[in-house]
């Protein structure tokens, strides 16, 4: 049986900023459709292997790659098929929902009626079609999220990374965002990285989840997988368990 | 560069600033020379003490209420508080005119004329100048007559006579004392005007979180560098078009209330014989200009530390090229390869040489300039730094 190739990959990944080793041999796949979590505490690697995926960074050794596109070797193919959704909305606040997506668009490539009816539609998913003509400077910190998940989608990429992208969001704003990205995600059968230390999101959402700490990976499974190895219930006790472990050791 | 012009252009404080400020601060920059020290809007007063037993002295302070723009308090004697009134500029100039005045000039003696002036106001000092050539007017017709009766000419006290020629294109000063000040207006205008939005486009992005999204996406670096320095030429085209019509606009207020003579007042206004040199490094000051602000705002890691970068840049652009100016011309040659700054002071050197081998090669340089820049700006974006957390 022929095992489906991974939309991500990452072997053995190592970042060094100087002294300190950021990410220390991390290995995990994402398939088409899957959403896979990474989980860990501040300053566990999340943030810098999402860069590195990005191409904002390049892994001092190791590998990897996005639809079989290594990020050191051809960096724009794998910018093009990327949608990400940073921590900060990173939206231009004196351009107007439209023209925040319109410029992305055009970024990606595309071009006049393509952009434009790619952009009504995507306002539309995110509910934002009546303030597409308003600044964002004007919006909410939830609307500006939902915004920068569209920005992410406008190009209708095959891998979506979003870190950390309910953060500083009220309770009914991120449940917003994430039943939407469950929505997204499962329709379109994209393949998601998804970088959180919210456990009731990553339960929520994730296939599977990778947990890192201090650079390096310490499980990997389903939800229930976790559990039943750190024979706990939930994936904030399971996290607690296997980093104090982690520690221990 | 569409994404980056909708932004410039919906910053309307920015704009206005870029327009307004040359366009207003230069008349009144040159109105303020003007509204100091000429006598057409406040008269010089003179405040005058005549002892003088004999005419001689009458006939000055006659010379002296005579001429334009003089107000003349003759007074009985100096009061005690001269000095005060000099410094709150009651009275411009004193002077005492002492009783054996016409009987020294008579005599063949010299007559010493007690003169008192305020030398922390320029104004006092103009005033007593100009005082001063009246004075010495009159000496001129006394010296005659002297020289007369003894059968001498004039040229018996003076022996040498001096023939200035000027070397080079012979291009003058048009205007003002100062015309040569107006580019350098130009460069710090042109500077201030690019700087805010140029900051904002490049610590601003990062610090917004929008460069993580930008770089991430299939534009290069490239051609996001040259987006952003698109976009800030037109305001520093803007700027320099408000400098220049600031200029001239200060030239004509003071000619309009002032007459022709209106432009020796003028410290600081267009000079239209820089106008050929202008159009040849406006384009180049202005991308050197936008790539420095960008290198600034790439290479720094917060806005507070962009914003002490540029201070440091501004000083040295103007105190540096202020200074220069005053140098000998074999040292100012080489500072007129340095990039920006000299392009301020090329222009002088063309105003004697024209478009000398000189001022062409000098002009090479600075567009080899524009290259380094632009490398520079391009080594900034590609290091790791810039989407690395701020220390």
């Amino acid at each position: 049986m022929q095992t489906e190739a991974a939309s991500v990959a990452t072997r053995n990944l190592v970042k060094d900023f100087g002294r300190i080793r950021a990410v220390n041999g991390l290995s995990f796949e994402v398939k088409a459709g899957e959403v896979v979590g990474l989980l860990g505490p501040n300053g566990a690697g999340k943030t810098t292997t999402i860069r590195i995926l990005s191409t904002l960074l390049q892994p001092t050794s190791g590998q990897a790659s996005v639809l079989g596109h290594d990020v050191v070797v051809e960096p724009e193919k794998v910018r093009s098929s990327e949608g990400i959704v940073f921590e900060s909305t990173n939206l231009y606040e004196k351009l107007t929902g439209f023209e925040n997506l319109e410029y992305y668009g055009r970024l990606y490539g595309m071009d006049g009626d393509a952009v434009r009816s790619r952009v009504q539609e995507l306002l539309d998913v995110v509910g934002l079609r009546d303030r597409a003509r308003d600044r964002v400077q004007g919006f909410s910190r939830g609307m500006k999220q939902r915004l920068a998940i569209a920005r992410a989608l406008v190009h209708d990429p095959p891998v979506l990374i979003l870190d950390e992208p309910t953060a500083s969001l009220d309770v009914p704003a991120a449940r917003s965002i994430r039943d939407l990205i469950r929505t997204t995600t499962a329709s379109e059968k994209k393949a998601t990285v998804l970088c959180t230390h919210n456990m009731l999101e990553a339960q929520y959402l994730c296939t599977r989840v990778v947990i890192i700490n201090k650079g390096m990976k310490v499980a990997e499974g389903t939800p229930e997988e976790l559990e039943r190895i750190s024979n706990t219930h939930g994936l904030e006790d399971v996290f607690l368990q296997l980093v104090r472990s982690e520690v221990q050791q | 560069m569409r994404k980056e012009a909708l932004e410039v252009l919906r910053d309307r404080r920015a704009l206005l600033s870029a327009t307004l400020l040359p366009l207003v601060l230069m008349p009144v920059v040159s109105q303020l020379s003007m509204l100091g020290m000429s006598p057409t809007i406040a008269k010089y007063k003179l405040a005058v003490v005549n002892d003088d037993s004999g005419p001689m002295a009458g006939l000055i302070v006659q010379m002296f209420t005579m001429a334009n723009g003089t107000e003349v308090v003759t007074l009985d004697a100096l009061p005690a508080d001269i000095g005060s009134k000099l410094m709150d500029s009651t009275y411009d100039v004193a002077m005492v005119f002492p009783a054996n005045f016409s009987s020294n000039i008579a005599s063949g003696l010299q007559s010493r004329v007690t003169v008192m002036s305020y030398p922390g106001s320029t104004r006092s000092l103009i005033a007593l100048s100009f005082f001063e050539q009246i004075v010495y007017s009159f000496e001129n017709v006394v010296v005659a007559q002297r020289l007369a009766s003894m059968q001498l000419s004039p040229e018996f006290i003076n022996p040498i006579a001096l023939n200035v020629t000027s070397v080079g294109k012979g291009g003058t000063q048009e205007s003002s004392p100062l015309g040569f000040m107006g580019v350098f207006f130009l460069v710090i205008f042109v500077f201030s005007a690019m700087l805010g939005i140029g900051l904002e486009k490049s610590i601003g992005e990062k610090d917004k979180g929008t460069l993580e999204a930008l770089l991430a996406s299939p534009a290069s670096r490239r051609e996001i560098v040259v987006g952003k320095l698109l976009s800030l030429l037109p305001f520093g085209i803007l700027s320099l078009v408000a400098t220049i019509a600031g200029l001239a606009l200060g030239g004509a207020i003071g000619t309009t209330i002032m007459g022709k003579s209106g432009a020796s007042f003028q410290m600081i206004s267009f000079d239209a014989s820089y106008l050929p040199i202008m159009l040849v490094v406006a384009p180049v000051l202005l991308v050197q200009e936008a790539a420095l602000i960008l290198l600034v705002g790439f290479f720094a890691k917060t806005l507070k530390e962009a914003q002490t970068y540029a201070s440091i840049v501004t000083f040295i652009l103007s105190i540096g090229t202020i200074f220069t100016f005053f140098l000998p011309a074999y040292i100012s040659r080489w500072i007129s390869l340095v990039p920006i700054a000299g392009n301020a002071i090329l222009q002088n050197f063309y105003i004697s040489e024209g478009f000398s081998l000189f001022v062409v090669s000098a002009l090479l340089i600075q567009v080899a300039y524009v290259v380094v820049l632009l490398a520079s700006v391009l080594a900034v974006m590609k290091a790791e730094r810039l989407v690395t957390a701020s220390a």
